[in-house]
């Protein structure tokens, strides 16, 4: 539907500086989604397309016209709010009539029960908001949010009460009505599996800045700096120096063990641009998954088993080694045989690898 | 802020500048003048003089009696309002509110026509025990002055504590005791602790009330008994001594301001208590078992019952009874245009006055209280916290000095109110808006910022959003204020009897004049409309309270 673009958007509340250089685009119909741990900035920047907070500096238009001066209520934009907000002295078909009904185009009655059946709770209209349960209020939020044909969706962390079970089901139900509405939509969140399951592309956000903007593989499986490789996922990290570097193998040095990896799987494109010479010290990481402890003939070492935790048709698989803790991720039938004390063998495959040039 | 907003917030300072600060300033500083000249002669009177401290340390020393009694009465209440369970329980949560809103000359009037020498309690007594003379002799002494502050300010004392009581998870106490502490262990080394906070900022506060206190000294203290205030008051009205009386005003100000801050550090405690998932476990008080812990409870109950009930009942009994037969011939004398000698006003006319006077003062006082309030939530300037105290320090000034502030910083020109309903007015009106602020402040502090932003983002404009979602939100909340207000100003009568002139008596001043003239059927017919009053308001408070309202805000 629209087209934002968001460029050098910068914001400083007293000392703090919140953004330090937000920039990127979304396109029609396509979902980002903003990641990042607390305080780095994502909701702050979902405030600022709102219109709720006035950038320092910057620029953001939706569909090539700046609406950095207007006011809020003449965004146009959906917002629905972590705590929901939805207007306690109304009931539920008021609730979502209130947008509704002050854009005179719309016929509100008829939108309402749209947007009930939509969000799955016909029958409630007359219910007020203290008498659903805290699922039934995220959606009437997201309804309230939809009724006025918003231009824009933002979601700001929109499932962080609810609990598991129900976050998921929502988590489909909300990406279902955005492809369905085909919305361009923004959505904050700091939990990164959400995050990863939602998103065309997303943004990883740290200290006011993106360190990255890619599909969810992208972030996941390529990382380009260190934050983004520890942040999404959960990696093993060494620190070690480059040895050699030919034929595509890269080879680095951890401790007494000497490890070599996949050039164009193992680096990132800054780096891989760059020349990474003889002596680098560089931090190694291994998604847990990609340890493996069936012996292979590369990157093995020995070590003991601390602990096995099991998670269903997975466990972890805790290890100490000579060069530090790690932890595993492994299918559950091979670990049948294993109890705290047993000595195995653990390798990745050279191509398991990411480098990063340490600090 | 906006910078509308922002020029609301300079005109409210300037408001309460020209009708508070300055006119108080100029009273301070009258304290310190001599002969137009800057000088501590005025001061060095005051503090050398035995009289002036005679009434000082006095002042001091029924106010410290009259917080222990409180304290006396008020904390076996809150221990069993917090540990047991009885029919009837939130009603008397609640009804501890009423002593705040009750006006202070009608306590004054209960208390004599109860407590008196020929009052229901002695009559009672002599006939049951066949007594020749009155057994009790109570008024018109420091126990009489006691007793009475005690009536008001136990209920405050039973409230804020067994609040606090209540706040105290009590896994707290489990914990202790799976580590092996018995219970008076956990009494002494875990509860008072915990209790301490809400323990201290009750008695600062108590001590604050009875320290200002006006009415019920000025009522049950006789000529022997005076307080700073009721020396103000004699100062002033009586002997025309501004400059005395300014200079006792200015000691009185500067101790009433260090018990405030004394406070305010008591009440800042509060905060760090843990607010539990459970409540504490209570025990139904009334059951087959009986004990000496039962009874030594019976006793207190029917005690309290007496002395809370006892001046109350008398009022009414009384405004009903007309030379030993019931009549309504009081309320008709309340009623009637006809001039009275005691009033030197028709008694409707002080009805009309009070009316007048309550309707402006609030209408001045909920708009003040309701800015306050949004600058003391929204507002992110520094020195915001210092800005609030001085904007909140009605609270810590005698109303007698308030009402002398606006007599002698606004009765002149330019304003010229000296002599007006309006004058009286505007002193309730700076009584009061502190309140207003106590009572709207946590309502928007309650408020979802979203809300707001939610409606925005909907499309509605920053009136809208106001007039759709803010105001039907903390409507509520403001009705309660403006209550309030209304009915602290129906029953004020310290600030009013400073700017009092022939025809502008209000009610309270009716029932000061008619006990005075021993005239106690019209007296308490006059003070059961106070009651009334006091009714409503405490119905009102009471039933809208409920809804994010907390009546520990409001003190």
């Amino acid at each position: 539907m629209s087209d934002l673009v968001v460029k050098g958007l910068a914001k400083s509340f007293g000392d703090v500086r919140a953004l330090r250089e937000i920039s990127f685009t979304l396109g029609r119909g396509e979902f980002l989604t903003l990641l990042g741990p607390s305080g780095c900035g994502k909701t702050t920047t979902l405030r600022l397309i709102a219109g709720f907070e006035r950038p320092d500096a910057g620029e953001i238009t939706l569909d090539g016209r700046s609406i950095v001066n207007d006011p809020p209520e003449d965004r146009q934009l959906g917002f629905v709010f972590q705590t929901y907000a939805l207007f306690p002295h109304m009931n539920v078909a008021k609730n979502i009539a209130y947008g509704a009904r002050l854009n005179r185009s719309i016929s509100t009655k008829r939108r309402v029960g749209e947007l009930l059946d939509l969000v799955d709770l016909k029958g409630f209209e007359r219910r007020k908001p203290a008498e659903l349960s805290s699922g039934q209020r995220q959606r009437i939020a997201l309804a309230r949010a939809l009724a006025p044909q918003p231009r824009l969706l933002l979601l700001d962390e929109p499932l962080s009460a609810l609990d598991a079970k129900l976050r998921e089901s929502l988590r489909a139900q909300i990406r279902h009505i955005q492809q369905e509405l085909a919305l361009s939509t923004l959505y904050v969140t700091h939990d990164q599996e959400e995050a990863l399951s939602l998103a065309d592309r997303i943004a990883v956000m740290r200290s006011g800045k993106i360190e990255q903007i890619a599909t969810p593989q992208q972030v996941y499986e390529h990382p380009q700096t260190e934050f983004v490789a520890s942040f999404v996922g959960r990696a093993n990290r060494f620190s070690g120096t480059v040895t050699a570097t030919k034929d595509g193998l890269i080879s680095v040095k951890v401790g007494e063990f000497l490890f070599s990896l996949i050039r164009e799987e193992g680096l990132s494109d800054d780096l891989r641009a760059s020349q990474l010479t003889p002596g680098d010290h560089v931090s190694l990481f291994v998604k847990e998954e990609r340890l493996q402890l069936t012996e292979m003939r590369e990157n093995a070492i020995s070590a003991q088993v601390a602990l096995v935790e099991y998670r269903g048709e997975t466990s972890i698989v805790y290890l100490k080694t000579q060069i530090g803790s790690l932890r595993a991720r492994v299918s559950t039938k091979q670990t049948t045989t294993l109890s705290t004390g047993s000595e195995v063998k653990v390798s990745f495959s050279p191509s398991a690898g990411l480098l990063f040039l340490a600090p | 802020m906006k910078k509308g907003g922002f020029l609301v917030f300079i005109g409210l300072l300037a408001f309460l500048g020209l009708v508070f600060y300055q006119p108080l300033f100029s009273v301070l500083r009258r304290g310190l003048t001599e002969g137009g000249r800057w000088s501590l002669s005025p001061l060095a009177t005051i503090l050398t003089d035995s009289y002036f401290v005679h009434i000082i340390v006095f002042s001091l020393k029924q106010a410290a009696f009259s917080t222990l009694l409180s304290l006396g009465i008020g904390l076996p209440g809150a221990y069993l309002l917090t540990r047991y369970s009885f029919p009837g329980k939130s009603a008397i949560r609640s009804l501890t509110v009423v002593p705040f809103v009750l006006p202070a000359v009608v306590v004054a009037l209960g208390f004599i026509l109860f407590f008196g020498e020929s009052g229901w309690l002695n009559q009672w007594l002599m006939s049951v025990f066949h007594l020749p003379s009155p057994p009790l002799h109570i008024l018109y002494s420091l126990t009489g002055i006691v007793l009475a502050h005690a009536f008001y300010n136990a209920p405050i004392v039973m409230r804020l504590v067994n609040a606090s009581w209540e706040g105290i998870d009590p896994e707290i106490d489990e914990a202790a005791a799976s580590l092996g502490a018995g219970g008076l262990r956990r009494f002494v080394g875990i509860t008072i602790p915990l209790l301490t906070p809400a323990l201290l900022s009750s008695a600062a506060l108590v001590f604050i009330f009875s320290f200002l206190s006006f009415p019920i000294v000025l009522a049950l203290g006789g000529a022997r008994y005076a307080t700073i205030e009721v020396g103000i008051y004699t100062l002033i009205r009586t002997l025309l001594d501004y400059k005395l009386g300014s200079a006792l005003i200015l000691v009185e100000t500067a101790l009433s301001l260090s018990l405030t801050y004394v406070y305010l550090k008591a009440e800042g405690g509060f905060a760090t208590l843990t607010q539990g998932s459970r409540r504490v476990a209570t025990y139904p008080l009334f059951s087959r078992k009986a004990s000496m812990c039962k009874m030594v409870i019976a006793a207190y109950i029917i005690i309290a019952a007496v002395f809370f009930l006892g001046p109350i009942s008398s009022v009414l009994v009384d405004s009903l009874l007309v030379r030993g037969q019931w009549s309504v011939e009081s309320y008709r004398q309340i009623f009637s245009l006809g001039y009275n000698p005691f009033l030197g006003v028709s008694p409707l006319r002080t009805v009309l006055n009070s009316l007048f006077i309550g309707g402006i003062s609030t209408a001045i006082s909920l708009p003040v209280g309701i800015l306050i309030a949004m600058f003391a939530v929204r507002s992110h300037l520094p020195g915001r916290r210092l800005l609030e105290a001085i904007l909140m320090a009605p609270l810590a000034v005698s109303s007698v000095a308030i009402g002398f502030a606006v007599l002698y910083g606004l009765g002149g020109a330019p304003l010229h109110l000296s002599g007006t309903l309006i004058a009286i007015a505007l002193a309730h009106a700076i009584l009061t808006y502190p309140f207003v602020v106590r009572v709207i402040r946590p309502v928007l502090e309650g408020l979802d910022q979203s809300l707001v932003e939610a409606a925005r983002s909907l499309g509605a404009s920053p009136t809208r959003a106001f007039f759709e979602v803010i105001l039907p939100l903390i409507g509520p909340g403001i009705l309660v204020a403006a209550v309030f207000g209304f009915a602290l100003s129906i029953g004020e009568m310290s600030a009013t009897i400073m700017l009092m002139r022939p025809g502008l008596g209000t009610m309270p001043i009716a029932v000061y004049s008619l006990l005075s003239a021993r005239q106690f059927g019209a007296a308490s017919a006059m003070g059961m409309i106070l009651v009334v009053v006091a009714g409503i308001a405490f119905v009102v408070i009471d039933r809208l309270g409920k809804r994010g309202v907390g009546c520990r805000t409001l003190w």
